[in-house]
């Protein structure tokens, strides 16, 4: 009997991946620049200090508002309550249980906007007793950007229980109008408000204050905005070109070479996309005074999985350390507490990313190779004295999270099967060069991002900054600044708008 | 203004002047690009920038888009978009002040509308007037798409000329997915984009335009399919064979495809030539 592998993940239970509200001003899109000059310009007007402040929430909410304002209610419901509960956690002797129900309402709007219709899908029994309006409900799209605004919410109810920096900062307003107004923007700063990075309600608070122009930091801003545009328009939406074809059906008639180099494609694109994204969000923020945490830091030079998970998407992975790896117990009651609280971190970390089962079998599987290498090397990876050791090493991780990246790119898991087989049957198939070559150029520059990166690091040390020094340096943002006008690929929204 | 700003700017402006100078002297001709979309865009930006080109035009889909320049000689300008339908090329076609003398109209994909996006950087302000102004701005000036044609000029050269396609390992399977998606009626879209090209065609047909429908030849299964029989019929009630030139490229020939509607290299060339010696067409192309 022959089983039809595609419809593994096709037929009701594992359906479709959600529908997701992409109406958003790009950071590559020319109202998007008129947006930001208006905003920078009339921030920096010598107004009362309070007026700083609100013209930035003001800027924020109409940026996030601008293609749909609907979406603007949903925001500003999560902000009102977690204003309210992370004051009353200073304010009342109930303190936990405040912040108990506030993080269940945040998780709650996540699960109801994010997974209703992964449920629906899964359990369709559920669609049949549900009224016409809750099933109305159940098919609702899903709000950009609230994945990461529900864990700015947590954070901040989290660190206001705890006894640290940020209850003192939550308990310092003057006011509950300034509180508000403070948690308000934390909430939706406009920069990291679609796709991060994540900023701990500890680490953006204590910034909140009057911004003076002559404080800019012009070099660490448009360092930034150059390589991440550079990152997101020339590297990711040009390789985005070719990383199409890694799709069903079209896999099926690609060499076997093809598919490796797609899978190479589309490891290099994610990366350029996110991180492009991630550089471009910290740029910006530099432009209005804030310093949004570091988000990528050469991920592909990794020697060990828990190295990849301390440079890929830190913001994401501190914020599961620290509010539910360590609250699970982390590494402190034995070994197999220890795999199996790694298993649950990234298994939910794998769905954060998106409602389909597919991105928690991702997440089980990063979970797995944390687990396997902590049992093989221990809980340190110690680093390998042989260069050649350390080559072997870095290509296992890159080829381990590449093949990870499969479930990412094919949400059906009938299709990474499909495609797996197909990367064996066709071994013979005619390549096509063109493309080949076309990731490969699309590819160096990451490389040598990488590469260069290492070799600073192995020579001197690293300075202020990642990137080069002094005139090399100038003239090497000129260049990527030329590339960026000389070489976009089409517009594309950023990967992780889905998330 | 700090000295990192300065010398950025200072670089960014001497590559840019640089590389405008050297296209101004080499003024290359690029009419493919590094992907589907790009050189989708390439063929539109080149047929509204040079009013000299284009005495004759195809707009079409993915399935005609796979006919080769060369098969078809100077005059004949194939706008077909992969990915898209002929309603992209023709609503351009239409809105450039310069007129073909025949438009050939590929009608087999035709669920498919106007690609805004495609439309507006090909026509919209400011596009055309800085493509003229920045020629660097021309998506065919892209590096990458300079090396690609140095690439495939030398390949070619090293194959000495194009090499025979061969039908793809995964035929049987890719086929089955075609008659799959073939089974099914077109959508909704279809009555809506036929109007529209109703409206497009009157406006060439002022300018004094031939307009010339025909349909490329897929796998022998698909022909009659519930999609291609529907659309034909559409088609064919909109713009009937008695005031419309039709050809016949068909003759139920073993036309061989890579995946059921896409043809090989070379048979896509066979229609190329077939188009040119059209009857329908009464003045050949240049």
């Amino acid at each position: 009997m022959s089983i039809d592998i595609r419809a593994i993940g096709r037929a009701g239970a594992l359906g479709k991946p959600p529908r997701f509200v992409r109406w958003t001003m790009l950071f590559t899109s020319g109202v998007f620049f008129v947006f930001l000059t208006v905003a920078f310009l009339v921030y920096y007007l010598p107004l009362p200090g309070a007026w700083q402040l609100r013209w930035l929430i003001f800027a924020s909410l109409f940026f996030y508002s601008y293609e749909f304002p609907a979406l603007v209610l949903l925001l500003l419901l999560v902000a009102a309550t977690d204003v309210v509960v992370s004051r009353k956690i200073i304010t009342s002797p109930q303190s936990k249980l405040w912040a108990v129900s506030g993080v269940a309402f945040n998780l709650a709007v996540l699960a109801f906007f994010k997974y209703n219709r992964l449920l629906a899908l899964t359990f369709p029994s559920l669609g049949g007793v549900a009224s016409e309006p809750v099933r109305l409900l159940l098919m609702l799209p899903l709000p950009i950007g609230i994945s990461f605004y529900i864990f700015h919410g947590i954070s901040l109810l989290v660190d206001t229980l705890r006894d640290g920096p940020s209850r003192r900062d939550v308990s310092s307003a003057r006011s509950f109008g300034e509180h508000a107004q403070k948690t308000l923007l934390y909430v939706s700063f406009f920069p990291q408000l679609i796709a991060g990075p994540i900023v701990k309600a500890h680490q953006f608070y204590p910034q909140i204050r009057r911004k003076a122009f002559r404080d800019i930091d012009w070099d660490g801003a448009i360092t930034a905005l150059i390589v991440g545009y550079f990152l997101k328009v020339v590297i990711a939406d040009n390789m985005s070109q070719q990383t199409f074809w890694l799709a069903y059906p079209y896999f099926l008639n690609d060499s076997t070479l093809d598919l490796l180099g797609l899978l190479l494609g589309y490891s290099v694109q994610i990366f350029a996309d996110f991180a492009g994204y991630s550089l471009i969000a910290i740029g910006l923020a530099r432009l209005f005074g804030y310093n949004l945490p570091t988000n990528f830091l050469f991920p592909y030079i990794s020697e060990s999985f828990s190295e990849f998970w301390t440079r890929w998407h830190m913001s994401l992975s501190s914020w599961l350390r620290d509010y539910l790896y360590f609250p699970l117990g982390g590494n402190r009651k034995g070994r197999l507490r220890t795999y199996l609280n790694l298993m649950i971190v990234m298994g939910l970390g794998g769905m954060w990313h998106g409602a389909a089962w597919s991105y928690g079998i991702w997440g089980l599987w990063h979970g797995a190779a944390l687990a396997i290498e902590r049992m093989v090397v221990g809980p340190r990876s110690a680093t390998a004295r042989s260069l050649a050791i350390r080559i072997l090493r870095g290509a296992l991780v890159f080829a381990v999270v590449t093949a990870g990246w499969l479930l990412f790119k094919l949400p059906h898991f009938g299709d990474v099967i499909a495609y797996l087989r197909t990367l064996f049957t066709n071994l013979h198939a005619e390549s096509n060069k063109p493309m080949d070559m076309l990731i490969l150029i699309y590819a160096i520059p990451v490389v040598a991002y990488h590469l260069n990166y290492l070799i600073k690091r192995r020579a001197r040390g690293l300075g202020r900054s990642y990137f080069l020094d002094g005139l090399a340096r100038h003239i090497a943002l000129g260049v990527l600044a030329a590339a960026i006008v000389l070489n976009p690929g089409p517009s594309k929204a950023f990967i992780y708008f889905q998330f | 203004m700090s000295p990192l700003i300065r010398n950025v700017l200072l670089t960014f402006i001497a590559v840019l002047g640089v590389y405008e100078g050297a296209l101004r002297l080499t003024a290359p001709r690029i009419d493919l690009g590094q992907d589907q979309f790009t050189t989708n865009i390439i063929r539109l930006e080149n047929y509204v920038d040079h009013p000299e080109v284009g005495g004759t035009v195809i707009v079409g889909s993915s399935l005609a888009a796979r006919i080769p320049g060369e098969s078809l000689g100077s005059g004949l300008e194939n706008l077909s978009q992969a990915g898209g339908s002929a309603l992209t090329g023709l609503e351009v076609v239409a809105a450039v002040p310069h007129a073909p003398k025949y438009v050939l109209i590929e009608i087999n994909v035709l669920d498919k509308g106007v690609e805004p996006a495609i439309a507006k950087q090909v026509l919209d302000w400011p596009e055309p007037q800085l493509r003229a102004l920045f020629w660097f701005y021309r998506t065919a000036y892209r590096p990458i798409n300079l090396l690609v044609k140095q690439v495939s000029t030398f390949v070619k050269k090293e194959t000495r000329g194009p090499r025979t396609q061969r039908a793809p390992p995964n035929f049987k399977g890719l086929l089955a997915q075609r008659a799959h998606e073939f089974s099914k009626p077109p959508d909704n879209f279809l009555a809506p984009n036929i109007a529209r090209m109703g409206d497009l065609i009157r406006m060439l047909q002022a300018k004094g335009t031939t307009v010339v429908f025909f349909e490329m030849p897929v796998d022998r299964s698909l022909v009659n399919a519930p999609h291609s029989r529907d659309v034909r019929q559409a088609v064919e009630a909109a713009f009937d064979r008695r005031h419309f030139c039709w050809l016949t490229l068909d003759h139920g020939e073993a036309w061989q495809t890579g995946d059921g509607i896409h043809l090989l290299r070379q048979d896509a060339a066979s229609i190329g030539q077939r188009l040119i010696n059209a009857p329908c067409i009464q003045s050949k192309p240049r």
